[in-house]
């Protein structure tokens, strides 16, 4: 049991610091706003702007990865549950009220595989999928602090 | 085609949830074919209008269909009037199945 205290102690503390990663980088790249297609091509025109986009798409990905991954199975864990398949653990996360909405949390992790992996052409696009990555940011960052308070 | 009844009707649940109705639905790819197992679900959607937003959908329906279907691969190919046919369009339409 303390093993498995530890363990989440240490799942939490990383998840402070991506958690603190992600908001301010969250920040920075919609300080313009709204980021519609012409501004966020105005801003891909920049080494800066690049990177911004970089930046935020691997931290959205990497505390997603540990929220769903790693936080969920053990914390459902020291509740004494068994941990099963990433969308069991998110069905059960939204029972328990951690999350609003599993079905979201599925849409997030396909979200963020198409911003890592295609380069999207179509500015406009990219431009909406980063307003609902924006959102879904923001909903891992309450369900965090929503899972530290409990 | 590779696919129990109840996976099809729930794919052809879904997509009329989340797409509406009069969206053109094939298999293609893998699925199709008896003697092979396992292998990822190819889907060809075709729009009977162009939509806004339309890849939102698509996620949409990707993340349902997960979370109905359990954890399988889908890829989804989505194919809207005036938009240019990409080989893999070709390939849905021809070798494609109705569901």
């Amino acid at each position: 049991m303390t093993g498995l205290r530890e363990r989440l102690a240490q799942i939490l503390a990383l998840l402070e610091k991506e958690d603190r990663l992600l908001c301010g980088v969250r920040e920075r790249l919609f300080q313009v706003t709204p980021l519609d297609a012409p501004r966020l091509a105005c801003l891909l025109e920049t080494p800066e702007g690049i990177d911004r986009l970089e930046s935020f798409t691997s931290k959205f990905s990497r505390m997603q990865d540990t929220f769903v991954d790693k936080l969920l199975p053990i914390h459902l864990r020291s509740l004494g549950e068994l941990p099963g398949s990433a969308i069991d653990n998110l069905r059960r996360a939204e029972q328990l009220g951690l999350i609003e909405n599993a079905e979201s949390w599925v849409e997030m992790r396909l979200l963020r595989n198409r911003l890592v992996h295609e380069y999207v052409e179509d500015i406009a696009q990219l431009a909406e999928q980063l307003s609902l990555a924006r959102e879904q940011a923001e909903a891992l960052h309450h369900a965090y602090h929503k899972l530290r308070s409990r | 085609m590779r696919l129990t009844p109840f996976q099809q009707r729930i794919i052809k649940d879904e997509v009329a949830r989340i797409m509406g109705e009069g969206v053109r639905l094939l298999l293609f790819g893998s699925r199709t074919d008896d003697d092979r197992r396992g292998g990822d679900i190819d889907l060809y959607l075709e729009t009977p209008e162009r939509r806004e937003r339309a890849w939102h959908q698509v996620l949409r329906l990707n993340a349902a269909l997960q979370e109905r279907l359990g954890e399988q691969k889908l890829d989804i190919v989505l194919h809207q009037p005036g938009e240019p046919l990409q080989p893999i369009h070709l390939q849905a339409r021809k070798q494609g199945i109705p569901l």
